[in-house]
């Protein structure tokens, strides 16, 4: 019996979560009209925000939600962009425990799993980038 | 020769920031005041397919000193209160002399529906 998480929870804690693993680093969710004087940062999106159904009438039948969030890291310097994703896999993958602010609508996770897309450069915006995918489970 | 507008204006920091949510948001923050000679004053109408877009353009020329100078370096940094309304900078003239800086300010209607 589970009931499902308001995605503006989830907004939150991403947010919150990230600005601390990176500190002083700046993070925005999905976009950053700062980019040109920003030498690194990074911009976040939430997607797949979904428990399983179970069959039933009742609907809290549902299993544990798995929402992704990916991350873009954006950088300069080829390096800096690598040292972040470094950071963040330090810190997230495998991470267990309070996610987000636990002052304020923090949540457990039971399990944070980071997978590095690739890397890649915007010839537009003249920045390096790294893509990288984290899923939460969310037992709520 | 033409008559010298001053008038009063306010200097505003602009500073960025971030909220809860990652949105990325503005805070204007007064600076100080100051007399400026103002000309040139156009506003210009643009129609696109589905919209009119008001912008207004301003000169304003001020004394240079060491804050105008801090505009001239950074003038994302920066915004001006002019009759009531937010001015952001897009060109800035420094004179050869260092005696003046204008600056060229804008400002967007919102856009109005055809």
């Amino acid at each position: 019996m589970t009931t499902q998480q308001n995605p503006v929870v989830y907004a939150h804690c991403i947010q919150y979560q990230l600005a601390n693993i990176v500190t002083p680093v700046p993070v925005y969710a999905s976009f950053n009209r700062l980019y040109a004087e920003q030498p690194e940062f990074l911009t976040w999106q939430l997607r797949n925000v979904h428990q399983p159904v179970y069959t039933g009438q009742t609907q809290s039948n549902k299993g544990i939600d798995r929402p992704i969030f990916q991350i873009s890291i954006f950088a300069q310097e080829m390096g800096d962009c690598f040292n972040l994703s470094n950071s963040i896999l330090q810190s997230l993958h495998g991470y267990s425990g309070m996610f987000g602010n636990p002052a304020t609508d923090g949540f457990f996770v039971a399990k944070a799993d980071v997978m590095f897309q690739y890397n890649s450069y915007d010839n537009e915006l003249g920045l390096h980038q790294i893509f990288m995918d984290c899923t939460l489970d969310v037992p709520v | 020769m033409g008559i010298a507008r001053y008038e009063n204006t306010t200097i505003n920091a602009v500073t960025n920031g971030v909220d809860t949510l990652g949105q990325y948001t503005t805070t204007i923050t007064p600076l100080f005041i100051s007399r400026a000679v103002v000309k040139d004053v156009r506003n210009s109408l643009r129609i696109t397919e589905k919209y009119r877009i008001y912008q207004d353009l301003v000169n304003v020329t001020f004394n240079y000193t060491p804050n105008i100078k801090a505009i001239v370096d950074h003038q994302q940094d920066y915004s001006i209160t002019w009759r009531g309304f937010d001015w952001r900078i897009t060109d800035v003239f420094e004179s050869d002399d260092r005696m003046r800086v204008t600056l060229v300010c804008y400002r967007n209607d919102p856009n109005t529906p055809v």
